[in-house]
């Protein structure tokens, strides 16, 4: 019964009005003296009012309503009273002043107290259904708004989660070039300059000739200078912030609201940065939850790598999460992983298990030039 | 014009439907004059008849929307409005052709005992109108077309007994009386009656002018699409 009652509204109530009019006057025929008369009458402001349903009518097509009951009043009195209508629907339509002529043609005919009653009463409602419909206008645009707006965030959101991924991988690229830039400028001419003078040093001991010591010691000297070097890039390249499979570890061990177990498969070091930060955050969110709205006893992490996608398995044996299901964390995570081509699941049939699974791109296509470079 | 013909082939190549044109309103033609009614027994059944055939083609238009071609006219480059006026003039139609035959056989069988054919005939054709517009209008309140058929067929008869088709409104008490005038069969019964009484076109206007009235309203009611 309430659902029906949100369901009303101005055009419904408008509707309503209408008929209920129509049948008072209708029993306001059988009751007097009325006759074909009033079946025309009746039936006019029957196809009127439903003309008005079905279509949009001008306003002025209230005064033909008038006319009709201000014609019809000769033949039948009671014919009055159907001014109810036009008067209801000019005053909802923000034009009362169409309504003069039937004001008038009341002072003419009948000036009762029961027709201003039935007349203040079709005005009042009239005007209660457009301020209504108006007030229902204002809420239904403020809702619009409301609405385009998120979802214009939403799409905002999303076209920076995939800038977001797109940047991450424009920097891998930018680092492995910088790298091989590095290797080349500094460690690749110390190597070249030893392997030449390795050469030199062989030509001068074949002929016995005492440069060959010192050219062995400038070998020696290249070849530190080489692994000097190159033990700096390694150092330079290093993060001091353990990223990957080593960041993951790092969580699990600071968890320590129940026992947690980390089951690692396959060949993590091939997985992207960007992908790293979406399984984190999946990470954090699963273990979050079960701080939050489980009751388990133990907790069990599976990360799955295979050469074509990553799959990343939160699951504990607690109470079902209702609440974590639906979530704003959930909702984040899913467009995350929407935005680098994966997908998110949870299933609290038995305990509550996150899974997030996503897609692994080939480094062939990535872009790797590597291959290129050789 | 081709929903129109595609809606007249459409009804006439169902041997049901053709037996429903032809046979039953044509059986009525020989019904004598008895009792109370100045015409043809048979012309008094032949209202009733016309208003189950208009139900019948009604039904048609809401199996349309039941089936869900309504939702592919409404994917089509033809608007609803097309749709449902080429729909009501096909049946109109025949209906109208029909009321001319009948008229036609009646003068034939009867004799000058049918009162001015050509009026008769008016009336009819208003009223195959009126009928035509009160089933689709009735459709259109239901979702259903089983309860919808099933309810028509009751209020058809009782519109035809309340109305004075079957016995005259003076028999009925008062309040009846006057509940009758609101039914479109009243002023079928009275334009009948007009014209066996020798009223002209001009005694015929007001059940003429009801009875269109009645068809525009139902038409306006029966006339919203409505998809499911």
């Amino acid at each position: 019964m309430a659902h029906r009652w949100r369901q009303l509204d101005p055009r419904t109530s408008t509707t309503i009005w209408q008929v209920t009019g129509l049948l008072l006057l209708t029993l306001l025929w059988l009751s007097g003296p009325g006759r074909v008369a009033g079946v025309v009458l009746l039936l006019l402001l029957t196809i009127m009012a439903l003309a008005r349903w079905r279509f949009s009518l001008p306003a002025w097509t209230v005064l033909l309503d008038q006319l009709f009951c201000l014609g019809t009043v000769p033949f039948w009195p009671g014919a009055v009273y159907g001014l109810g209508l036009p008067l209801f629907e000019a005053v909802r339509g923000g034009r009362a002043w169409l309504f003069i002529p039937g004001l008038l043609g009341c002072i003419y005919f009948q000036s009762s107290l029961p027709l201003v009653v039935v007349l203040l009463q079709a005005a009042l409602s009239g005007w209660v259904i457009r301020a209504w419909a108006e007030e229902a206008g204002v809420y239904r645009d403020e809702a619009d708004r409301q609405r385009r707006e998120r979802y214009e965030l939403e799409s905002l959101r999303e076209e920076l989660l995939t800038a977001n991924v797109q940047i991450a991988r424009m920097a891998e690229l930018a680092e492995r070039n910088r790298i091989a830039q590095d290797l080349h400028d500094n460690v690749g001419h110390e190597l070249t300059g030893a392997v030449l003078a390795l050469q030199a040093f062989e030509k001068l001991r074949q002929e016995s000739d005492p440069l060959a010591d010192e050219m062995l010691e400038h070998t020696k000297e290249r070849l530190t200078s080489s692994a000097r070097q190159l033990r700096e890039a390694a150092h330079g390249i290093k993060p001091v912030v353990p990223v990957g499979i080593e960041r993951f570890e790092e969580i699990c061990r600071s968890f320590t609201a129940c026992p947690l177990e980390l089951h690692v498969f396959g060949a993590t070091s091939d997985l992207p940065a960007y992908l790293w930060s979406v399984l984190e955050a999946c990470l954090r969110e699963g273990l979050t939850n079960v701080v939050r709205h489980s009751q388990a006893r133990q907790v069990d992490v599976f990360l799955d790598v295979n050469p074509f996608l990553v799959r990343l398995c939160v699951q504990n044996d607690g109470e079902a999460a209702g609440k974590a299901k639906d979530g704003v964390g959930l909702r984040n995570l899913r467009q995350r992983a929407r935005s680098v081509g994966g997908s998110i699941s949870v299933d609290d049939t038995n305990g509550f298990r996150l899974v997030c699974v996503l897609p692994l791109e080939r480094r062939d296509r990535l872009g790797d030039t590597r291959e290129d470079e050789a | 014009m081709t929903i129109f013909r595609f809606v007249l082939k459409r009804f006439l190549r169902r041997p049901a439907n053709i037996i429903l044109v032809t046979l039953v309103p044509m059986a009525v033609v020989f019904i004598p004059v008895s009792g109370w009614f100045p015409l043809p027994m048979g012309f008094q059944y032949f209202g009733m008849a016309l208003m189950f055939i208009a139900a019948r083609m009604a039904a048609i238009v809401m199996e349309d929307r039941i089936k869900g071609t309504l939702l592919r006219v409404g994917l089509a480059p033809v608007r609803h409005s097309q749709y449902l006026w080429q729909n009501l003039g096909a049946y109109a139609l025949i209906l109208v052709g029909l009321s001319g035959i009948i008229v036609t056989m009646g003068t034939a069988v009867h004799g000058s005992m049918l009162a001015a054919p050509g009026l008769l005939f008016l009336v009819f054709s208003c009223f195959s109108i009126t009928s035509l517009g009160f089933s689709l209008a009735w459709y259109s309140l239901f979702r259903n077309r089983e309860g919808a058929v099933a309810t028509i067929t009751g209020v058809i008869p009782l519109m035809m007994m309340l109305g004075g088709m079957i016995w005259p409104v003076q028999a009925m008490p008062a309040l009846f009386r006057r509940l009758a005038m609101l039914l479109p069969t009243y002023w079928l019964a009275e334009g009948l009656l007009s014209t066996a009484h020798g009223a002209g076109l001009m005694g015929l206007a007001t059940p003429l002018v009801v009875m269109l009235l009645y068809s525009a309203a139902f038409v306006l009611l029966g006339s919203m699409r409505r998809l499911t």
